[in-house]
């Protein structure tokens, strides 16, 4: 009987089994401890490896014209996208693979190597659905298709540069989209589950508390209509290319209540290609570029002398036969004529005539008026880059201001700042808020905000002068002055030809036989409907570049096809006698 | 003596407690292997089939009970010293063990998993001769501690035998497996320490048993590796840190309650071995931590029972059984404590499975036995203590007990 031994088993034996028991309990202790202090920093690694999202694109919102029809919208196309670590050998991936989706077989594996280390590679964006069945039918590991939100420009050009375009991340980058980016974008959702652990990661179920559904973007309506605006860009694509002009602008105005039915310019551009032409082409010239308007402006400080009481209609006013100093300025008329009234002077376009009403009002004077139509500040149209123009302060005036700034020279403005000017005097005096957007919707259709009453910012005529400059001065411009060739024969037109000298860009002085030649005109006179103006812009001189040559027919077309389409009533011309009416069979 | 007046003889309730806490972990194991083993694209009755994962582990499962009630009918003086030495059941078995070892590596028999030579296939039976060779080395070191007893009285028994063969079998295991190596080793030296060997002969085979290890460690430098990766698992989540970061990802994502069993995330293809060696990590993420303490719990309650069958018998003065219930407890006892400590990277990760949970039938089966023998050893106390008390026996010596082997 050997106690010792018994006893070492008792102590020992005990001892080492209830050390175990107090062992266990420490390992109590480190499953505390990691639940308590390490329990965060585990978690979120948990989260980061076991829970995968994909992204649900939402649809970007639609630009419309003011009828519904689509400028601009989003469609979902088919995109190759690749893993390039699930596929086995990548030659042979890119063997297969390159003849379907019409690309080179080196690229495709320049494309794969590259990614070689990501899950995720895109091989070529929106192919046709043709194509992506082809892709599909091969089922590599590794490559599959899977639609992309495309954005699509169904009406091409002519909208083109008014549009604008989004880039390839799906922001807004210019025009419209540019400027209610906010608003048309969408904000993507996205689906979250739980994946398993092997390479090809399969989901195993949704997390529903972590996903969120995408939100489509609103659509914004403009107030272009686009039957206007194709007219118009016809008109302009027309007149820039017979007369090899650098670029040609026009845009058509509701006087009525401000809203820009057309804005156009040539060469424009398709925003679905923008990244293919040049930036210059790419602003909205009518909105960003600011010229010096030439003739063109006469109207608005004619208008502001009649308004000041300085000059009487009934005025004769000698034009000195086409040449005349003032004060060491030399200033020349094109058709020299002696003595005119006021609607003289505006129907033959007189300089020096306009000189002399110009020394009449004052700079103060003629600084208001031009201020008061809205030159020289932005018209609030509310798109991006808009140009102010350029109307300097009236402390910087000189002598000379006196007479070039009533023939349109020291200043600068844009053609939008010209229409809505000109909207002014065609609506009985009262300058309005160009709009180029009609409203915003939310992305099921429904109206967020519009804008359909006029917003006038200003009354800058009184009526009763309105009224003459329409139906009397720039009538009579149409029937006898620059604009015959804008003339129609079921509405009575009003209008102004201009032709200006074209500044240098970075120092003072003109260039040699560079024009721009510009008309504006509304119709009809009795109750305007539409006012346009074209810009032409550098056309060839041989061609012509007087306003009425290269610029009037333009508007006259113009507003022939678009108050057909609107389907204004003709207004009977005012010089035909009234007992014609007589001659019509009684109804 | 009291209780055991009020028990009747047969009746043994520590070691039904330690049959129904072996039977609780099992419980435990095919609970969880029916977990682990669900596929996605899988259906109810493809997940239940007779020949699938779940069925084979409860099936192993009710096979382990078998053996645990038939063990604990076995007494197990049949394992003791005898006197011949090609009669000592301990030395057959020590050379069974040792062949079957050596058989992993024979083309044919042996069989690979995961790189590693550790199993033994025969027909459709794998079998891991590792298991045996726990279970021999403590019968073995028993019946040698227990024999040494009456030869001088009050000396301590001899080293070199018991060494040698700890030594062994430490060799021919850790040269695939490291981890058993080392639980064969703590539970060796443990026998030693309780079994009364001279702490001074004891000490003189820690340098061979330090050079052993050293030479085990640097045979394979994946174990060198994941030495110095234990020391920071961050550095590498993916790579060589990958078991520990996934292992405490899934503790950590169950958190205090669990996320419900079979909810666990990890199990499908981010924890490596999440039926087997990292089934408490399993457990942690579908139980959470009230769970997993449940489990811990049940092995501290093992160990204790353990320990009080060691302690009634070492009460009736019975050594071999005394040592036979201590040493299988300790086997259980450390290899759950190492497996727990891996899991919860307080150990660097060595491939040992959780004892009677984690899925696999040779482990079950063994330690089935291993739980049957303490259970046995228990019940023969107990028979042996009624006895006494019933007989009021004057004769100091228990004749069926002691030993009257004379020295060989």
């Amino acid at each position: 009987m050997d106690v010792d031994q018994s006893r070492r088993l008792r102590i020992f034996g005990g001892a080492i089994l209830v050390a175990m028991c107090f062992a266990f309990v420490g390992l109590i202790g480190r499953l505390v401890y990691l639940h308590t202090f390490d329990s965060r920093k585990l978690t979120r690694y948990v989260r980061s490896q076991q829970i995968g999202y994909t992204i649900l694109p939402g649809r970007r919102g639609c630009v419309v014209d003011r009828h519904g029809r689509m400028l601009a919208g989003t469609q979902n196309k088919p995109s190759v996208m690749a893993d390039p670590s699930m596929m086995g050998d990548i030659g042979t991936v890119a063997e297969r693979l390159a003849p379907v989706v019409g690309l080179d077989e080196g690229v495709l594996l320049g494309v794969f190597r590259k990614n070689q280390h990501r899950r995720f590679c895109r091989v070529r964006r929106f192919v046709e659905p043709v194509e992506a069945d082809a892709v599909r039918a091969l089922s590599i590991a590794g490559v599959f298709v899977r639609d992309e939100p495309q954005r699509i420009y169904p009406s091409g050009q002519p909208v083109g540069p008014v549009v604008g375009f989004v880039g390839f991340e799906g922001r807004g980058l210019e025009g419209i989209e540019k400027q209610f980016d906010g608003h048309l974008g969408a904000k993507d959702g996205k689906s979250a589950a739980v994946y398993d652990g092997r390479r090809s990661r399969r989901p195993i179920w949704l997390r529903d508390d972590l996903s969120c559904p995408p939100k489509d973007g609103g659509h914004v309506m403009l107030t272009i209509d686009l039957v206007v605006q194709s007219i118009v860009y016809e008109e302009v694509r027309d007149a820039a290319e017979s007369f090899g002009a650098r670029y040609a602008v026009g845009i058509v105005m509701d006087p009525n209540n401000g809203d820009v039915l057309a804005m156009a310019q040539f060469p424009s551009y398709e925003s679905s290609f923008f990244a293919e032409v040049n930036p210059g082409v790419r602003r909205n010239l009518a909105i960003t570029d600011a010229i010096e308007p030439g003739s063109t402006f006469k109207p608005f400080v004619a208008s502001g002398a009649l308004a000041g009481g300085v000059i009487d209609p009934g005025e004769m006013i000698d034009c000195r036969n086409g040449v005349h100093y003032f004060g060491g300025q030399r200033i020349r008329d094109t058709k020299p004529k002696g003595a005119l009234d006021f609607v003289g002077i505006l129907t033959y376009s007189s300089n020096i005539g306009m000189g002399f009403v110009g020394e009449r009002m004052g700079n103060e004077m003629i600084h208001d008026i031009v201020r008061s139509f809205g030159f020289g500040r932005r018209t609030g149209v509310g798109f991006a880059g808009e140009s102010p123009g350029l109307v300097r302060s009236l402390d910087t005036w000189t002598s000379y201001s006196t007479h070039s700034v009533p023939i349109g020279q020291e200043l600068a403005v844009t053609p939008l700042q010209l229409v809505t000017g000109f909207a002014a005097i065609a609506n009985g005096g009262t300058l309005l808020r160009p709009r180029l957007v009609r409203g915003r919707m939310d992305s099921s259709g429904d109206a967020v905000e519009m804008w359909t009453d006029p917003e006038p910012v200003r009354r800058v005529l009184p009526e009763a002068v309105a009224r003459f400059m329409r139906e009397r001065a720039l009538v009579q411009v149409v029937k006898e002055g620059g604009g015959r060739r804008s003339a129609l024969d079921d509405w009575q037109v009003f209008g102004k030809t201009g032709t200006a000298e074209v500044a240098y860009d970075d120092r003072a002085g003109y260039e040699p036989d560079a024009y721009m030649g510009a008309y504006l005109g509304g119709a009809p006179a009795s109750d305007p409907a539409l006012v346009a103006v074209v810009m032409v812009y550098r056309p060839v001189k041989k061609l012509g570049y007087y306003g009425s040559k290269v610029a009037a027919p333009a508007v006259g077309q113009i507003l022939k096809r678009s108050l057909s389409y609107l389907q204004i009533p003709a207004d009977v011309p005012a010089d035909v006698p009234a007992g014609d009416e007589s001659e019509w069979p009684a109804a | 003596m009291i209780q055991s007046r009020k028990t009747p003889p047969g009746t043994t309730p520590h070691a039904t407690v330690l049959v129904v806490i072996a039977a609780a972990l099992m419980t435990v194991g095919v609970v969880m292997r029916a977990s682990t083993a669900a596929e996605l694209d899988q259906s109810l009755t493809g997940h239940f089939a007779w020949n699938g994962p779940v069925m084979r582990q409860l099936c192993f499962a009710i096979a382990g009970v078998c053996v645990m009630l038939i063990f604990s009918r076995i007494d197990p003086v049949l394992f003791r010293w005898r006197g011949i030495f090609l009669f000592q059941p301990a030395f057959w078995m020590l050379l069974v063990a040792i062949g079957l070892l050596v058989c992993v590596w024979v083309p044919g028999i042996g069989h690979e998993s995961h790189g590693r030579h550790r199993w033994i296939h025969l027909g459709p039976v794998g079998f891991q001769p590792s298991e045996l060779a726990k279970l021999t080395l403590v019968v073995g070191l028993a019946a040698f501690l227990a024999r040494t007893r009456k030869r001088h009285a009050n000396e301590p028994p001899d080293m070199l035998v018991p060494a040698i063969a700890i030594g062994l079998l430490c060799v021919l295991v850790g040269i695939e497996d490291f981890g058993t190596a080392a639980l064969l080793a703590l539970v060796g030296a443990g026998m030693l320490v309780a079994g009364g060997c001279s702490f001074k002969a004891m000490f003189a085979w820690v340098i061979p048993a330090v050079g052993a290890f050293v030479y085990l460690l640097l045979e394979h430098p994946y174990r060198v590796k994941r030495l110095l990766t234990f020391l920071n698992i961050w550095k590498d989540p993916k790579g060589d840190g990958y078991h520990a970061v996934q292992s405490l990802a899934a503790i950590a994502s169950g958190g205090w309650a669990g996320r419900g069993l079979g909810a666990g995330i990890s199990r499908f293809d981010y924890l490596p071995e999440s039926a087997a060696d990292f089934v408490f990590a399993v457990i942690c993420e579908e139980a959470g931590f009230f769970g997993a303490t449940v489990v811990i719990g049940l092995y501290i309650a093992f160990v204790y029972f353990g320990l009080r069958v060691v302690r009634s018998a070492v009460r009736n003065n019975d050594l071999f059984r005394g040592l036979i219930a201590f040493g299988m407890t300790t086997v259980i006892g450390f290899q759950a404590l190492i497996n727990i400590a891996v899991v919860t990277v307080v150990a660097p990760t060595k491939g040992i499975a959780l004892p009677l949970v984690s899925a696999g039938g040779t482990g079950l089966l063994s330690f089935s036995v291993a739980v049957g023998l303490i259970a046995a050893v228990d019940r023969s106390t107990r028979r042996a203590q009624s006895r006494t008390v019933v007989e009021e026996v004057e004769e100091d010596e228990r004749v069926p007990v002691v030993n009257v082997e004379p020295v060989t």
